[in-house]
This record gives C-alpha cells, structure tokens and sequence, in this order.
C-alpha cells in the first residue's frame, strides 16, 4: 500500500454528520516545483500560406483540449489547483511566435534539463503528401518524467485533417495527462491526485483505441497507466 | 459581455405553463452560438439548440402518477464568443440564470469541417431549496443518522469530435441556410429563414416549428455528422436529472450509453447517471456499477455512486437484514481496495467511516 493511501486511512474518524464532497488539500511531499509548461517549437516544413495555415489548425486543435482538462480540473475535487498554472507556449497560433527547435536531440535533453519549468517538448515537421494534404510528425520530448521502459521521445503521425482532429487532440492530450501524472508522483503527491491525472490519461488513450488501433508507443503509454492504476487500487 | 447586451441577445421559450405542483425554479440551459466559422457555428447551435427543446417534456406521457417536472427552458444565445473557455462559459452561464451551457468550436478544413463542443456546468449559483443533481442519502446505523452527500460526476465536459461533410459545410454556412418551410416535410416551400432570434412553437419529428422575422413555419434539424452525436441525448439527461425525471434521465443516458462513438469519460459518466437514476427509482444497478468500474478504475466518484446506491437500498423496508448486510460489505470491500482515490480528511469518507467498519 502507498503511504498517501495509508495516511488516508489513518486520518479516518468518526464524527462528521453529513459527508460533503469539496476540494480538500492534498499537498506534496516534495519541495520541488512542478513542471507546467507544454513547450512547442516551430515545426520542419512550415513554408508558404497552406502549410502556415494547416500548422495553425494542428496548432489550435492540439492546445484546446490540454486547455479543457486545464479548466476542468478546476472544478475538480482533489489537490489540482497547480494545474492552473499549466501554459501552452506559444499561446497563439502566429508562427512567428514559434521557437526554432534545438538542433539535436542532445540539445533537447539540455534545453528541458536546464528550464525547470518544462513538462514536454514538441517539435515536429510537416509533409505535404499530396496536394495540400499534410501529415504532421510529432515529437513529444519528456525528459526524466518518461517510464524507463518507454522511449525517450514519442512519436506520433497525424494527418492534418477534420476526421483526425480527434485523435490529435487525444494523442497529446495522452501524452500531456500522463506527464503531469509522472511529475505529481516525482514531487510525492498524495496518490488522490496522482490517480486523478491517471483517469484522466486513460479516457484519452480509451479514446485513441476505441478511433484506431493503439501501437507502438501510445500502446505502451496505456498499459503503463493501467498498470500504475492498478498498484494504487489494487 | 454586458449583461445587458447579453439579455438583448437571450431568447427563450419555455415548455407551457406551471401549475401548482411546479417547482419554484425552472431549470435552464443555455446553448451559445459555435465559434470559429460565425455562419457555420450559428447554424450548427441552432440545430443543436432546437433538437434539445425537442427533448424537454413537463411529465411522462402517460402520467398515471400525476407527475411534474416543472419548466424547462434552452436559451438560445446567439452571439460568436460568448464562450470561448469553461471559464467563460460559466460567467455566461451565471449571467443568464441557467444551469448549463453548451458551447463550442468550428473549424473548416479543406472542404469539411471538424465541431468541437462543450458543456459547462457552473456550481451553486441558483437558490433553488430541493437541487436534485446532489445525491443526499440519508442513513440510519447503530443508532446514529449520517447523510452521505454527493455532488455530480463533473461539471466540464467536452464530447466527439464532429466531422460535418462538405454537402454540409457548403449548405450551412451561409446567413440564410438555415430555411422555413411551409410543412414538416422535404416538400414543403421555403417561406424564410431562420434569424438571430427565434421562437419555438412545436415538433415534428426532426422538425421544429418556429417563428422569426414575422415568419412561422417549419425548421428541418439535420443530424450533425456522419455518426449520430451524443451530445443531444446526453445534455437531455442532464437537464432531466437536474429536474428529477428520473425516468427520464435514465432513457437519454442509456441513448448515450449505446452509442459507441462516445468519448470514455462521457460514457463513464452516462453510467453513473444510470446509477443515480435508477436508485431513486428503487431499482438495481449491479451492471453499471460493474461497468464504471472496469471503464474508470480510478474514479472517485465511480466508488461513491457505488456505495451509495448500494447503502440506499438498505432504506428501503423490504430488503432482508441479510442483503442489507451483503451490501455493506460489498461497500467496505470496495472502500478498501479504493481509498487511495480519497483526498487525507475526506469528508464523504469520514462519514462512510463513522457507519462502515472500514479496515486499513
């Protein structure tokens, strides 16, 4: 058993007469600060007005739904109130607002390690594949927050297209969730809000399965929930 | 928004009159105009807006019980960014005494077009004395009454993405797409169009009849999307629970369930509605319970619905002590394997304690 579980317990006594549900503290152990800030650089391949204009739909999509689930989690009923605090950067989808993307992939483990602040790193290219139809090749940076058993960088290959809006959102909104919830065990938070995050990523990851098949490293991300799900409430 | 401007833009109608058995509150829900494509997302809100109302309905039909669910009303908020985040959804919400909003997001691609939409459901704002989304059970142990209290599943909800064809896109995102005809039927003249304000009068199957600019005549609501969307059924539910038509709401939200095009959480949630519904109704929800808890094993309020509808059952006269007894441990047994999800000094799980003898 977690100790937040069994701290949960022992704090258990009679008395109250009427149970009320409401946002109770549930502070963590950890002095650390957390890490909210969703980093996204300029894709590969953004040149000329369709690809500006496509980047800016894949660009607007993705930050909505992190957005949602940002405010949701205000009406929320466990220790979440950091989340207010979670930025999308660039807020806007002007691409001149964009970052140019560490060069490498070494520069990109120092740029999250030296920024405390940084949860996940986007960067990413477009390709036209035919006509004005684009694919978008995502790369979601986690740093030290990633499982062992799961690669440093997750890929993913959207279409940038009306019927593949909802698995873009899903796709990083997953990866997002799933982060947050490897930063609030990293910072020792009670497992209330550990386990929040983790609901929250599977019904992403349900989403993403019930849409398409889930593979490679999605797949991986969604037994690893179920998994630290399952070592919380056994 | 000023509330006055905003007031300039509300139009409602609410579903016939009240009468004594009426609640003293009507329940209210707002659906604002989509953002994004300003023609496009008032022509998808007006269809959404419309198929809603068709939905309310003042008492079961038949009525043998003489029931009364009070007024209901949808809001039509017709103006583009009224509601771009829960936020300001909630302030718009508040703003025109309602007690949900639907909002939303279009957006054109190529030829079609993706909907993202929303619903908020801003906390205690109204005074109504009896709010029948809080699930109170009282419950009487060891000589000692606790009331077990719980607030709904959530109060922010986004469903499935929409996918509009371009046929749709190309009708419906022009000013006057959307038309009145003469009849409820694909014949039927054109005699207008829909404007920024309307009245609604009465249905017709996927007809609505309403009044604008002077006009009266028959508005045809398409469905939304390849797949029919949940977000009709489920708002429905909502509303339904909200004014305690249990029957009700336990319909919508199984409409909801059998949809299988349906964000998770979504579904989670239609369940514990289920839940709710059929406790009050005195009637077993074993199955959903079995299927929350597969579906969100690390839902709070999963357990809590749980629990409480297997503690409710207990207050009625005909359960035998020893089912009463199977379903309090069934609640403990629960309770342990779960009290992980509850915060340190949880209130709700404080009182369970005072009743259940939980174990460490």
């Amino acid at each position: 058993m977690h100790h937040s579980a069994k701290a949960t317990i022992m704090a258990l006594a009679g008395g109250l007469s009427i149970g009320l549900t409401g946002a109770v503290s549930a502070a963590c152990k950890s002095a650390e600060p957390p890490r909210l800030e969703v980093r996204m650089f300029k894709y590969g391949g953004v040149k000329g007005d369709s690809a500006e204009r496509k980047f800016s739909l894949f660009h607007s999509i993705i930050i909505e739904k992190i957005r949602h689930f940002q405010q949701k989690a205000q009406f929320a009923e466990v220790d979440v109130k950091h989340l207010e605090k979670l930025t999308i950067v660039p807020g806007t989808d002007n691409i001149a607002d964009f970052a140019d993307a560490p060069t490498s992939f070494k520069d990109l483990q120092n740029t999250w390690e030296a920024y405390k602040n940084y949860l996940v790193l986007l960067t990413g290219k477009l390709d036209e594949v035919k006509s004005k139809q684009y694919y978008a090749f995502s790369q979601v940076y986690w740093g030290t927050l990633r499982p062992v058993s799961l690669h440093e960088e997750i890929t993913a290959k959207l279409p940038i297209a009306a019927d593949s809006g909802g698995k873009t959102m899903d796709s990083h909104s997953l990866l997002t969730l799933f982060t947050l919830a490897m930063d609030a065990r990293r910072r020792e938070c009670h497992s209330s809000t550990i386990l929040y995050l983790l609901q929250e990523a599977l019904y992403h990851a349900n989403d993403l399965e019930r849409r398409d098949k889930l593979e490679g490293d999605l797949a991986q991300v969604k037994k690893f929930i179920e998994k630290l799900i399952a070592s919380y409430v056994s | 928004m000023r509330p006055r401007t905003m007031a300039a833009t509300l139009f409602a109608i609410c579903i016939a009159a009240t009468s004594a058995m009426a609640q003293p509150f009507e329940i209210r829900t707002v659906v604002a105009q989509f953002n994004g494509e300003s023609e496009l997302g008032r022509s998808v809100a007006t269809i959404l807006s419309l198929q809603l109302w068709q939905t309310l309905r003042k008492h079961p039909t038949p009525n043998p019980k003489r029931l009364d669910f009070g007024d209901g009303k949808v809001l039509w908020l017709g103006q583009e960014a009224i509601a771009r985040t829960h936020i300001g959804a909630s302030r718009a919400s508040r703003q025109a005494m309602a007690q949900a909003i639907l909002w939303g997001n279009v957006r054109i691609f190529d030829a079609d077009a993706l909907v993202t939409a929303y619903l908020t459901i801003p906390k205690g704002f109204d005074f109504r004395t009896k709010k029948h989304e809080i699930w109170e059970v009282l419950l009487n142990r060891n000589n000692a009454r606790r009331t077990l209290k719980v607030d709904i599943p959530q109060r922010a909800y986004t469903f499935e993405p929409i996918i509009l064809p371009q046929e749709f896109v190309t009708k419906y995102r022009t000013p006057d797409s959307l038309a009145i005809l003469s009849s409820p039927s694909k014949i039927g003249g054109r005699i207008g169009t829909i404007g920024q304000t309307y009245r609604r009068i009465a249905n017709s199957g996927e007809y609505a009849r309403v009044q604008s600019g002077g006009v009266s005549g028959w508005v045809y609501l398409p469905q939304l999307g390849l797949n029919r969307p949940e977000i009709v059924d489920f708002v429905a539910g909502i509303i339904r629970i909200f004014r305690g038509d249990w029957n009700g709401a336990r319909e919508s939200f199984e409409k909801v369930v059998a949809n299988a095009s349906i964000p998770a959480s979504v579904r989670a949630d239609s369940l514990l509605y289920i839940i709710r519904a059929r406790s009050e109704l005195q009637q077993v929800a074993e199955a959903e319970i079995e299927a929350v808890l597969k579906l969100a094993p690390a839902s709070r309020r999963a357990v809590q619905y749980a629990v409480m509808h297997r503690l409710i059952a207990c207050n009625t006269k005909d359960l035998q002590q020893a089912d009463c007894t199977k379903r309090e441990r069934a609640s403990v047994e629960l309770l342990t394997r779960t009290h992980a999800l509850f915060p340190p000094e949880d209130p709700w799980l404080k009182t369970v304690a005072s009743i259940l003898p939980l174990r460490r």
